[in-house]
């Protein structure tokens, strides 16, 4: 009758077993590439991160690590794709805006602003935070609000009043943010040219007409995506096809 | 009927004047002017509208002096004139002439008279026959490159002078060139005749060696003098001292300055590249001094000439010594005279080792103008005894200036080298980040609202339900188990038996109360829908208690059961 239980305990077990050889594994190949990375063998750096990034290990220290290996084997376009990347789970981190700002020094394309300055002093808070923090500080507003409905409302305190309409105002302000960041991040992308000199043409073929040259570690806007190719936008007035092996989403 | 008549007047004026033909006519106020005066040339058009055209006037500068317009009647004729005054202004000596001047009036063009002006030469400046002129000189005309002159710009008038504006300033290529600010006004006698001179000067530092001429200067002024014109009443101009402008343009002659080459400096020397007339001269603080401390070398430079360029002189220290320069003080003086000052050099010097030590003098090689060639000057030299630090310290840093000067040695810190930073060894970029989603965001964000609307239900529920029918619903419930209680007195048994009816009647009509008489407990149960015989046995049951309560007739079990039973059955299906 109690035949399942030492039946479970073993798929547990085999479970547990798998999942640590699992991750000692993961843990060899990381070593393996700070060793590599160490010892100047950039390539064998770039394969071990590479192969635990593939695994869906989404961290943005490994990315961090994969930018480093990149930009010192002198592929700039990658380095600052994966930068990019860890920006997104790791915005503050010293380190990586320290070597992200010394990669973009390197690059050879001017770089366009992407937001206007009068938006970046409106919205200072969407620039100035990451979208974690902003999600966090929404959920917690969002928190005290209700907590502080409710106090409102069994303890009949007015003087709460004028805090809680504070409380409000702040929490749709970053709710609304929090929002339209999620909504930019699924509905707006963009890519890093990964090569040191890219032609952006007029169509997806080889043969058609040169638009304009971009260097490698060029931020753009992802358009659209067909099978091969991408349409990128430069600036407001530069927009072409390149092939999406030449052009990294971040 | 006004407005009528002004308009047929206008009408008719418009008419007569669009009826005559143009005619257009050139005057002058005088045909015999010296080079740099000025004519006063009017264009007049009547009968039109239209604009000179002087671009045919090559020997003449024309300055416009604006136009006026007039409407004129005569032997009732009306006529509009259109007058367009110039200033002209010769540009040479002979005789000259205004062309025929094209004005284009209604697509046609219509031409003045051509008219010969004789224009002569201008006395001799010194004569003193001259109003107004100008003259330009330089302080030397063979400088050495780098040395500084002095160009005097003179502006000397006999008459009143309204206003004077530099059509072309002096250009000075080949030259660094300053202007002195304070101009200098003063009477001068030429001639026998008192004229006022304005001086205005410029420093001028030669740049490039050679021929260099400086191009005239060409200066336009307004002149008030009396008019010339002849008008009606010329006689009371005297009284009322009339007065017109003429504008009068002088140019100055060129210069040519022979800029001289630097000789060859003393071979294995530094020149400072002063040139002019300079002296050196230094001072140290301190001369007896311990490990770590520190003493200022204020080596002075001071002169006549490019002073401004001097730079910080070689601080002879010896090895033991560090040298920290602080930012240099300079007080430079512009005038009629040229450029002098000073610049003063402040090192502070730490030695680092005792000894007794000897400073160098500080040398200066500048081109002296006056001889010719390069001069080697000396400051003093001084001898310096460093006695070990009280501290023993003997690894010595200074970031400080001289004593008493602001810490200027500071400086923006550069990169020396560019690297990135490396890369992060610990294992916890093996751990997935978890990133809130959207689903998880908005199920968090409901969260504190379920809870507030859980509340707000848990409120609603845990409400005591204070209304009156309520209130004495639960005051009959409760004088019903008071009745039925065991031991309790008959005045209590029935005062609590009346208290139940009368709560559980006045609960149905949800109203507060503590009595009530018969016919108002009859009617309130009519009133809620009983029936008539129905309210009349409840309200003389309620009659028949309070008989009992007020006679103080004993009650049996029996009867005290048969109330309690009736009071009960009402009672409940009163608060059914």
């Amino acid at each position: 009758m109690k035949s399942w239980i030492p039946i479970a305990a073993g798929l547990l077990l085999v479970f547990t077993i798998l999942t640590g050889a699992q991750a000692t594994e993961n843990a060899r190949v990381f070593m393996d590439g700070t060793a590599a990375y160490n010892s100047g063998d950039w390539p064998a750096a770039i394969k071990a991160f590479e192969q635990l990034a593939a695994k869906g290990i989404d961290n943005g220290r490994l990315f961090y690590n994969l930018g480093n290996a990149y930009l010192k084997n002198d592929d700039l376009g990658r380095a600052l794709l994966w930068y990019e990347r860890a920006l997104k789970h790791i915005p503050e981190d010293p380190d990586l805006n320290f070597n992200y700002d010394y990669a973009l020094t390197l690059t050879k394309d001017e770089p366009v602003k992407q937001a206007s300055p009068i938006l970046r002093i409106l919205f200072f808070w969407k620039y100035q935070l990451g979208a974690d923090t902003i999600r966090w500080i929404a959920l917690g507003l969002n928190a005290v609000l209700w907590v502080s409905l409710a106090v409102l409302a069994i303890r009949k305190k007015h003087l709460l009043r004028p805090s809680i309409i504070l409380v409000g105002a702040a929490t749709l302000i970053f709710s609304a943010t929090a929002a339209f960041n999620y909504i930019e991040a699924v509905r707006i992308k963009r890519a890093i040219i990964l090569p040191a000199e890219v032609a952006v043409r007029s169509g997806f073929s080889e043969t058609a007409t040169q638009l304009f040259v971009l260097h490698a570690g060029t931020k753009v806007k992802v358009e659209r995506q067909s099978e091969e190719y991408l349409l990128i936008r430069y600036t407001k007035d530069k927009i072409g096809w390149v092939k999406q092996v030449d052009a990294g989403i971040i | 009927m006004i407005r009528t008549l002004t308009i047929t007047i206008l009408m008719f004026l418009i008419a007569t004047v669009s009826a005559q033909a143009a005619t257009v006519r050139a005057v002058v106020d005088r045909n015999r002017v010296m080079v740099g005066e000025s004519i006063r040339l009017q264009v007049t058009v009547e009968g039109g509208e239209g604009e000179a055209d002087l671009s045919g006037l090559t020997d003449f500068k024309s300055v416009s002096r604006g136009s006026t317009s007039s409407f004129q009647m005569v032997n009732g004729r009306t006529s509009r004139q259109l007058i367009h005054e110039y200033a002209l202004i010769p540009l040479k000596a002979g005789n000259l002439t205004i062309p025929a001047i094209p004005v284009t009036i209604d697509g046609k063009v219509h031409y003045t008279t051509p008219i010969s002006i004789q224009v002569s030469e201008e006395p001799p400046v010194d004569s003193g026959q001259r109003d107004v002129y100008v003259t330009a000189s330089v302080s030397t005309d063979s400088p050495w490159v780098g040395q500084q002159i002095i160009y005097t710009f003179r502006l000397f008038n006999a008459v009143q002078v309204a206003e004077a504006k530099f059509q072309k300033a002096p250009a000075f290529d080949g030259f660094h060139a300053e202007e002195i600010e304070d101009h200098k006004t003063y009477r001068k006698v030429v001639n026998g005749r008192e004229f006022i001179v304005t001086e205005v000067i410029f420093i001028l530092v030669p740049v490039k060696t050679g021929s260099l001429t400086i191009e005239p200067a060409v200066l336009q002024v307004g002149l008030v003098q009396r008019t010339r014109r002849p008008r009606p009443f010329a006689g009371m101009d005297a009284f009322f001292g009339r007065t017109e402008m003429t504008t009068r343009v002088l140019q100055t002659d060129p210069l040519t300055v022979n800029v001289r080459e630097l000789p060859k400096g003393p071979m294995g020397t530094r020149f400072s590249g002063l040139v002019g007339r300079f002296d050196i001269s230094a001072s140290l603080d301190k001369t007896d001094l311990q490990v770590g401390d520190s003493t200022t070398l204020a080596v002075t430079i001071s002169g006549r000439g490019n002073i401004m360029d001097a730079m910080a002189p070689d601080v002879p220290a010896p090895l033991n010594f560090k040298t920290y320069a602080d930012n240099p003080e300079e007080q430079i003086q512009k005038a009629a005279d040229g450029i002098s000052g000073s610049k003063v050099f402040r090192t502070a010097l730490v030695p680092v080792k005792p000894g007794e030590y000897r400073i160098d003098p500080v040398s200066l090689i500048y081109f002296d103008v006056d001889q010719g060639g390069y001069r080697t000057l000396s400051a003093t030299a001084f001898d310096v005894h460093v006695s070990p630090s009280a501290t023993g310290a003997t690894d010595i840093d200074v970031f400080r200036g001289a004593p008493g000067q602001p810490p200027s040695l500071k400086k923006r810190v550069e990169f020396t080298g560019r690297d990135i930073l490396p890369i992060k060894d610990g294992l916890d970029a093996l751990e997935k980040e978890r990133r809130l989603s959207l689903l998880a965001f908005i199920g968090l964000m409901a969260v504190p609202f379920l809870g507030f609307v859980l509340t707000l239900m848990a409120m609603r529920l845990t409400r005591k339900d204070d209304s009156p029918g309520r209130v004495m619903t639960d005051r009959a419930r409760q004088a019903l188990k008071t009745a039925a209680a065991d031991g309790t007195s008959d005045a209590d048994f029935l005062s609590a038996l009346y208290r139940a009816m009368v709560s559980a009647i006045l609960g149905r009509q949800n109203s507060m109360g503590a009595s009530l008489t018969w016919s108002e407990a009859r009617s309130g149960l009519l009133e809620i829908g009983w029936d008539t015989e129905a309210a009349d046995t409840a309200a003389r049951l309620l009659e028949e208690i309070e008989s009992f309560n007020y006679s103080g007739q004993a009650l049996d079990a029996d009867k005290r059961a048969d109330l309690l039973d009736r009071s009960r059955q009402t009672v409940r299906r009163l608060l059914r």
